[in-house]
């Protein structure tokens, strides 16, 4: 076993808290194990602990044959240990290239090796055009994918990733998992990673579940979700169904979208009118015109950098417009600053709260600036707290809190003063499933059932589920809107239906797969592509696999929302090469 | 070791580089203190306020105010009648020092007989107040040796051309007495202790409020590795900021240089080691940069502002002062600064001072190895 | 807006008092650091390093060498050649050589005695001092002789002595002082330092955008950030100087320590001003900290505390009245070692508040531009 980790323990504040608590088991190389659970399940301490950064209380840890525990020092030659955060890990004023090198350097990387290696990981992160850019200026996705390269430069052998794909567009998302995979296939690569997407978790070979520092459960994930009784169990079940006896609420299952009607008559409470941002010679967003009304949802989809952030922050007033204009809630945010300010929420990325602040102190404060009086304060935040489950922890700062009540706990302070308009930026990157379920319910509560104006971004596709409208954004621009089912019937129409192929040893089948068909990609465990004409594809591949020995079974599907949106961008030829 | 210490050491560089403001403001500050010191603020107390009530009136009394209208030491800025008025003044600030001669002083004089005149001075400033009254001691001394020479003369004393007991004064290292000649070799060796050490105090803070640090605690670097390597380029930022101000100093001020450059360049190395090592230890024992600023000057600046001998010998401190100056590296460097540019001579007296240097690179690199854990948390 | 303004004051506190390393060090800085700072700095005469060369070695050598005395001079180990003379100079160990020559003793009686000093002008301050000293000390040695020696009689000869009074500090205690500037020093620094790394942070962690679109006004943001480091400077400076300076240090207090507290209050405020104003301009605390040390530095020199503003040439001292530094440096002696009132400090008093009231005003304008 390249991981063995027996009775593992962590414990903080004197033994109070116990963050791992006598954690058991093994990962064979070559194998790629995903850590899933629910935020501060102890998921990051056991990779600390791997990786040598952190101290255990009790128990053993063995990577690659060394001692942990005992002696941390001698892991980290044979370990790839990539940090939780996006691309965290990087030094923002230096280039793409001299981040790699620096890594090479600390890890003395033969030349040829790097040569060679560095190469193969530019071509597959597509970042090479990239080489001179500083760190910093890098989307959220390229930082991340950088962040792997600097990690795999020195060819480890165990690869310890901490939510890798955490804020990572859906498109580079399948860049990474290419990676990964061709590691593993052809250097026998030992991974250990955790996940809040649950359809990665599905991609690894075995699963093992975290609670309160504890493994629940474990297994392939057919074991895992064939435990289950349902038929079409996802993983994301199996975490649900788990969780749930341990005390956290499901939230209810994904409520279908409501109809039109609910919010046509109203008039738009927020207007963009080819509204444009340009820095420098960089245009962020390119004339972009739409209309929410209250009680609509506008969601907007788009990999990072395509100028979601910035169209967010000139609708708040943040960021000044070079050009066109933007109405919010009757008034111009260019010229009424002051007056939209009051009936907008905002919910930014990084979750702006202050880290040395209690739970209830950062409400105050919020209740404070938007000039509640002590008794409408009190009420509402009291309010807030229960129904979002933060009740227990108002006494708590938000360094201390998991990911998932953070993120709520934002959106407490942003909507505590009942705004008309709530501006969400992506409010649910690397919230576990549950907790992101809970989310949703609440802002769809806000707006269908309040009329609160909603316009949100994100980049998980199943989210796009909960919107009314459906933003897609492509380099700063806005290249599709409309309904979700809409957007999908389009998208069919303009490029066929989707072949999905499933195969026990899809790893090998895919690699078959991509030399007949270039597009195809991994999902979950499934290969699947767009096709014109998907009978004929069907008959190719089954033959093709049937002759190298593989098993597979073959179907056609109709468009996911992430199959939808890059049809769009394919189909506008946007799609990047 | 060496390729691991040189790739932080890159980074390291890189990153400063990516800065120019932040870089820059540390070789622009410097030189700006300089150029105020060596060109328009003298600390030279020169030009002390002086009031005079004069009750005499008299040719003699005259005579010996002259005295002070003369000197460059003082401006005479008014005659008083009364010493409540004299008091006033010095209360008010307007004057340092009063004289107060009294009605009988040509008087007394004449008849060879001594004559005593109050001296008022303001002490709220008390080493100002200490060179004020020197001042005045001075040019009454210089009236003395003129009446002296004058009563010689008519006792037919050797002609009056010596004094029975006479001083012969020469002054070394610093012949014209100027301050700028010690105050900005002194200067040299405080800004190397305030801008190197504030910058190596945000290294390693920095790089934990970002989250980098885990790169550094998940790889093979050892904490000597990380050390070197964020100390050495550093280090050479120091020392560059070193030669610019020394170059400056000798071409630009023309000031007195005496001794070995390369006796000096040494000093100056080990030095910025301990400097930057202060700084890392700082770096590596707070937890925000914040935390880790206001530390530096407390730690570092502040003590070799005060204690390092910059404005007086080590020697006229009092036994506290006494030994925390022997407890910081100011001290020595100093020491040999002071040498280089005034004394000269060979290496040979500077070698405890240059000991005493290693010897506290040796023990801040001890510490900063253990406060730096490859932990978190 | 009182709502807004005292819920973010209340955070700002907060925040402050949550930072428990950051209070020990502030704590340090205006006890621990104003304590041993007392100790440091003395450019006076005091315990002056003299070697001397005696090669008379005879009563009227040591007569003279005698008048070297304690405080301002301390005798090291007696040389015995000129070698040793010299490298005790080079070496630092004496800063002044008394080197009498072998017929000091002959030519005393004759009257026509000489000896040399040698000066070691490298702290040109203490060594004109000491220059003085000494010039008096051998005319007194002179009129002495004089006036014993058998050959003239005991004439009187005529002299002047200078009867010394010093104001406020009779004894020139240098650590009254240098404890109080410490103190002043301290205000200055900190004062600035915390207002702009409480700006700097808001931007660093992303929260300023939270505060950007509530409805809080940029004055507001300002005043709340202003408000904890103005009540607690201040009080830190009053318990300092009541604790360390008159308390540690019996240094008497003469002045209005209302009066005092008041202006501390608008210097603060003013420093504190001029931190927000360096936090809007620089990205990152490093930043701002070398900004901070640009502007401080030339404003502790030009502050009259190291240096009289009279010695200085009429371009400094004019510069020196932009310097909230200068102003206070001048209006704190004044009122606490000379008891002095508002009817003597009242200049000072306006320029603090008219410098603090613009940089808070340029601070806050440059900041609503950086916004919008």
């Amino acid at each position: 076993m390249v991981i063995d980790v027996r009775g593992l323990t962590k414990t903080y504040a004197r033994g109070r808290i116990r963050a791992v608590a006598g954690v058991s088991f093994t990962v064979a190389r070559g194998e790629v194990v995903g850590l899933i659970g629910p935020d501060g399940a102890g998921k990051t301490s056991v990779l600390q602990i791997l990786a040598g950064v952190l101290g255990a209380d009790a128990g053993t840890a063995s990577v690659a044959g060394v001692d942990v525990v005992r002696d941390p020092e001698a892991v980290k030659h044979v370990i790839g240990y990539m940090p939780q955060g996006l691309g965290l890990n990087l030094y923002d004023s230096l280039t793409v290239a001299e981040n790699v090198e620096f890594f090479r350097d600390l890890r003395r990387v033969p030349r040829a090796q790097y040569e060679d290696n560095r190469e193969r990981l530019l071509r597959m992160t597509r970042l090479a055009p990239f080489l001179a850019r500083p760190a910093g200026t890098l989307s959220g996705g390229m930082r991340q994918k950088l962040a792997l390269i600097c990690t795999l430069i020195h060819l480890p052998d165990v690869l310890l990733l901490d939510e890798p794909t955490t804020g990572v567009d859906p498109v580079s998302r399948r860049d990474f998992w290419t990676i990964i995979h061709t590691l593993v296939v052809s250097r026998g690569v030992t991974v250990l990673l955790t996940t809040s997407y649950m359809d990665e978790a599905e991609r690894c070979h075995r699963v093992s579940l975290m609670h309160a520092g504890a493994l629940i459960a474990a297994g392939t994930p057919d074991e895992l979700t064939g435990a289950l009784a349902g038929r079409h169990a996802s993983l994301e079940d199996v975490f649900v169904h788990h969780l749930s006896g341990h005390g956290r609420e499901p939230g209810p299952a994904l409520a279908a979208t409501p109809g039109e009607a609910a919010f046509d008559d109203h008039a738009a409470t927020v207007r963009a009118e080819r509204l444009s941002c340009r820095f420098g010679a960089f245009t962020a967003v390119d004339e972009v015109s739409l209309e929410v009304r209250p009680g609509e949802i506008l969601g907007l989809l788009g990999p990072n950098g395509a100028g979601k952030t910035t169209l967010i922050k000139m609708l708040c007033g943040l960021q000044p417009p070079t050009a066109g204009t933007a109405v919010v809630a009757g008034h111009d945010v260019r010229r009424e600053r002051a007056r939209v300010r009051g009936s907008i929420g905002y919910m930014s990325q990084r979750f702006a709260l202050y880290r040395d602040q209690t739970v209830l102190e950062n409400l105050r404060l919020s209740a404070g600036l938007y000039g509640l009086d002590r008794a409408t304060a009190g009420r509402r935040i009291d309010a807030l707290l229960a129904s979002l489950g933060l009740a227990e922890f108002r006494d708590r700062v938000p360094l201390a809190l998991p990911l998932g009540l953070r993120q709520r706990l934002a959106l407490a302070s942003a909507i505590l003063h009942e705004p008309r308009v709530l501006f969400l930026d992506e409010p649910t990157a690397g919230v576990d499933p549950l907790a992101r379920r809970h989310f949703w319910d609440l802002v769809r509560d806000l707006a269908h059932r309040r009329g609160v104006t909603v316009l949100v971004s994100t980049h998980y596709m199943d989210e796009a589920a909960n919107c009314d409208t459906l933003g897609f954004m492509h380099q700063g621009r806005l290249v599709a809107l409309g309904r979700p089912d809409e957007l999908t019937r389009q998208a069919e129409k303009a490029g066929g239906p989707m072949v999905a192929v499933d195969a026990p040893d899809f790893a090998r089948a895919f690699v078959l797969v991509r030399e007949h068909v270039p597009d195809a990609m991994l999902y979950g465990r499934r290969i699947r592509w767009q096709s014109d004409h998907p009978d004929a594809d069907i008959r190719a591949l089954t033959a093709a696999l049937a002759a190298a020995g593989l098993e597979a079974r073959a179907e056609i599907q109709p468009l996911s929302m992430e199959d939808t949106f890059a049809s769009v961008l394919h189909a506008a030829g946007l799609n990047r090469g | 070791m060496g390729d691991r210490v040189l790739a932080i050491a890159r980074k390291e560089t890189r990153q400063l580089l990516r800065d120019p403001v932040y870089l820059g403001l540390a070789f622009v500050v410097p030189l700006m203190l300089l150029i105020l010191l060596g060109y328009q603020l003298s600390l030279d107390v020169k030009g002390l306020l002086v009031a005079v009530v004069d009750r005499d009136r008299s040719v003699w009394s005259r005579q010996y105010v002259d005295g002070f209208v003369n000197s460059e030491y003082f401006r005479l800025v008014a005659r008083l009648d009364s010493e409540a008025q004299a008091r006033e003044w010095i209360r008010s600030g307007r004057a340092r020092v009063v004289l107060d001669i009294p009605p009988d002083f040509g008087r007394r004089l004449s008849a060879n007989e001594t004559v005593a005149v109050g001296v008022t001075v303001d002490g709220s400033f008390p080493s100002r107040g200490q060179i004020a009254l020197g001042y005045v001691e001075a040019v009454s001394t210089l009236y003395n040796q003129q009446l002296l020479r004058a009563w010689l003369v008519e006792h037919g004393w050797r002609g009056g051309q010596v004094l029975p007991v006479q001083m012969e004064m020469s002054v070394w290292y610093n012949p014209t007495l100027e301050s700028k000649n010690f105050i900005v070799p002194g200067m040299l060796v405080i800004v190397m202790m305030i801008f190197p050490p504030l910058l190596s105090a945000l290294l390693i803070v920095r790089e934990r409020e970002s989250g980098t640090i885990l790169n550094l605690y998940a790889s093979p670097a050892t904490r000597w590795d990380i050390l070197a390597g964020k100390a050495l380029p550093y280090v050479a930022v120091s020392f560059l900021d070193f030669l610019v101000i020394f170059a400056v100093s000798v071409w630009l001020f023309q000031l007195r240089f005496v001794g070995s450059a390369w006796l000096l360049s040494a000093a100056a190395l080990l030095y910025s080691i301990c400097t930057i090592g202060l700084g890392l230890v700082i770096s590596a024992l707070t937890r925000t940069q914040l935390a880790a600023m206001l530390a530096t000057f407390l730690v570092a600046v502040a003590p070799a502002f005060t204690f390092s001998g910059i404005f007086a010998p080590v020697a006229s401190q009092d036994a506290v002062g006494r030994f925390v100056a022997h407890l910081i590296p100011a001290t020595y460097f100093m020491d040999v600064v002071r040498g280089a540019y005034l004394k000269g001579g060979g290496a040979a007296p500077y070698a405890p001072s240059l000991a005493a240097l290693a010897g506290y690179a040796v023990v801040v690199y001890a510490i900063a190895w253990l406060a730096l854990r490859k932990r978190v948390g | 807006m009182r709502r807004r303004l005292a819920a973010l004051i209340r955070k700002e506190f907060s925040q402050l008092f949550r930072d428990v390393p950051m209070l020990l060090i502030l704590g340090w800085a205006f006890t621990g650091a104003v304590y041993t700072s007392g100790h440091g700095i003395a450019t006076e005469l005091y315990q002056y390093p003299v070697v001397v060369l005696d090669l008379s070695q005879s009563p009227a050598s040591r007569e003279l060498v005698s008048r070297f005395r304690a405080p301002y001079f301390k005798l090291v180990e007696q040389a015995w050649s000129d070698r040793e003379v010299v490298a005790r100079l080079d070496r630092g160990e004496a800063s002044l050589a008394v080197v009498i020559p072998p017929d000091f003793e002959r030519r005393v009686q004759q009257g026509t005695a000489r000896f040399q000093v040698i000066s070691d002008g490298s702290q040109s301050m203490t060594a004109t001092l000491a220059g003085a000293h000494i010039a008096s000390l051998a005319h007194g040695y002179s009129v002495e002789r004089l006036a014993g020696a058998g050959g003239l009689g005991a004439r009187r000869i005529p002299h002047v002595d200078v009867r010394p009074r010093v104001e406020y500090n009779p004894n020139l205690v240098e650590t009254w002082f240098s404890s109080l500037l410490e103190v002043f020093n301290q205000a200055t620094m900190i004062g600035m330092l915390l207002a702009a790394a409480a700006m700097v942070r808001e931007r660093e962690h992303g929260t300023v955008e939270h505060l950007l679109v509530s409805p809080l006004r940029p004055i507001e943001l300002f005043a709340a950030k202003l408000v904890p480091v103005v009540t607690l400077v201040p009080l830190a400076v009053m318990g300092s100087v009541l604790a360390i300076v008159q308390g540690a240090f019996q240094t008497p207090i003469r002045g209005s320590l209302a009066l005092f507290y008041v202006v501390t209050v608008v210097y603060v405020f003013a420093m504190a001003s001029l931190g927000l104003g360096i936090a809007v301009v620089a990205r990152t605390l490093g930043q701002a900290m070398m900004m901070l040390l640009l502007i401080l530095y030339p404003m502790t020199l030009l502050s009259g505390a190291l240096t009289p503003p009279e010695s200085q040439g009429v371009f400094m001292r004019s510069a020196g009245l932009l310097s909230p530094v200068r102003h206070y440096v001048d209006f704190g002696y004044q009122v606490l070692f000379k008891g002095n009132g508002l009817a003597y400090v009242w200049q000072d008093v306006a320029g603090i508040l008219v410098l603090g009231v613009a940089l808070f005003l340029i601070s806050v304008r440059r900041f609503a531009r950086l916004v919008r």
